[in-house]
């Protein structure tokens, strides 16, 4: 079950997104469904139908999670592959 | 023009009549908020005093910042760990019981220890009885990594005199060169325990001045980085690593 204290090492496909902030502002409060992963970007579906490809690193997000609840991840902390990502440590602050 | 917002981020608190007195000084003196630090035996009187002074009722958790108009007072935590082991023992247990964690310097092992602290706010006089500034190249990388924020302390000039005073001027300067290297947070306080010790922001700014800052590092020293450390403390609940924040309850 996806929770706020696993979403970042979880999967994200199907998962609701809005991107917060970008480098590049023209993706700055796209909304969209997660479609594909890769180490670097992630692939949205804009409501529209269109898709689109966003790099991870430069990027802040809110990822809406089934229970309802948003969550804010700095692409950063999501940079590498999501098969990688479930054993990759973090830091608790 | 922009406006400034100077904080003092180390007062030392003793006794409730002399707490606000000094934070009334300050507020006089034309800071916008202190931070007043108390050991850990002594903080949860602190909390009740300071209650009772402002009659606010609504008050059951620690982690709280008081205001009085715009003047925020937050009360801190300081700790005197005895080694690295003691020291990480007592963060474990206080992080949560507070909203600013202080660590009192001096020591090349706690200097250490409270560099490679993620959940530790302020190193507090790294250079307290040394003969070098107590923090090196190896030691300001993780204090930048961490967001542990260096302290240089008005109140150890003031009282000090003749050689003792050059030396602390020295080791202050080698603080502020590591610096500008390494880019950790940088913190100018007072460490006032009377109302005596307290200087005006302007004054502050004037001495740090001639030490060798610029007007732009001592802004960042005085408003930006105590700024910082209060707005990160407010959020540090909601965080659960570092980057992933939970934000809306729907």
């Amino acid at each position: 079950m996806i929770t706020p204290h696993n979403i970042f090492q979880h999967e994200l496909i199907g998962l609701t997104v809005e991107i917060v902030e970008s480098s590049h502002q023209g993706l700055e409060g796209i909304k969209g469904k997660v479609v594909d992963e890769t180490r670097n970007t992630i692939c949205l579906e804009r409501p529209d139908g269109k898709e689109i490809v966003v790099a991870k690193s430069t990027s802040l997000f809110h990822f809406r999670i089934p229970e309802g609840l948003v969550v804010e991840i700095d692409g950063k902390v999501l940079v590498s592959r999501p098969e990688d990502r479930i054993k990759k440590k973090f830091r608790k602050i | 023009m922009i406006n400034v917002k100077y904080f003092d981020f180390h007062l030392k608190g003793k006794k409730p009549d002399s707490d606000l007195a000094l934070i009334n000084e300050a507020k006089r003196l034309g800071y916008h908020g202190v931070s007043i630090f108390y050991s850990n035996e002594q903080y949860n009187l602190a909390l009740e005093n300071f209650n009772k002074i402002i009659n606010d009722e609504t008050s059951p958790t620690h982690l709280k910042s008081f205001k009085i108009d715009d003047f925020s007072i937050t009360p801190g935590i300081i700790i005197q760990g005895k080694n690295p082991h003691h020291l990480q023992k007592q963060i474990r247990s206080l992080r949560n019981k507070t909203n600013i964690l202080m660590v009192d310097g001096g020591d090349l092992k706690i200097n250490r220890a409270a560099c490679e602290n993620v959940k530790v706010d302020i190193l507090s006089r790294p250079y307290y009885k040394r003969r070098d500034c107590g923090i090196n190249h190896v030691l300001s990388r993780e204090a930048a990594k961490n967001n542990v924020a260096i302290e240089l302390c008005f109140n150890d000039l003031l009282k000090s005199r003749n050689s003792l005073r050059s030396k602390i001027i020295a080791h202050f300067r080698d603080i502020i060169k590591l610096q500008r290297k390494f880019h950790f947070p940088l913190l100018i306080t007072s460490g006032a325990r009377t109302i005596y010790d307290l200087r005006t922001p302007q004054d502050i700014m004037a001495l740090y001045r001639c030490l060798g800052l610029n007007k732009e590092e001592i802004l960042m020293a005085i408003s930006v980085s105590p700024s910082f450390i209060l707005d990160y403390n407010q959020q540090r609940k909601d965080m659960v690593v570092d980057g992933v924040k939970i934000i809306d309850e729907k």
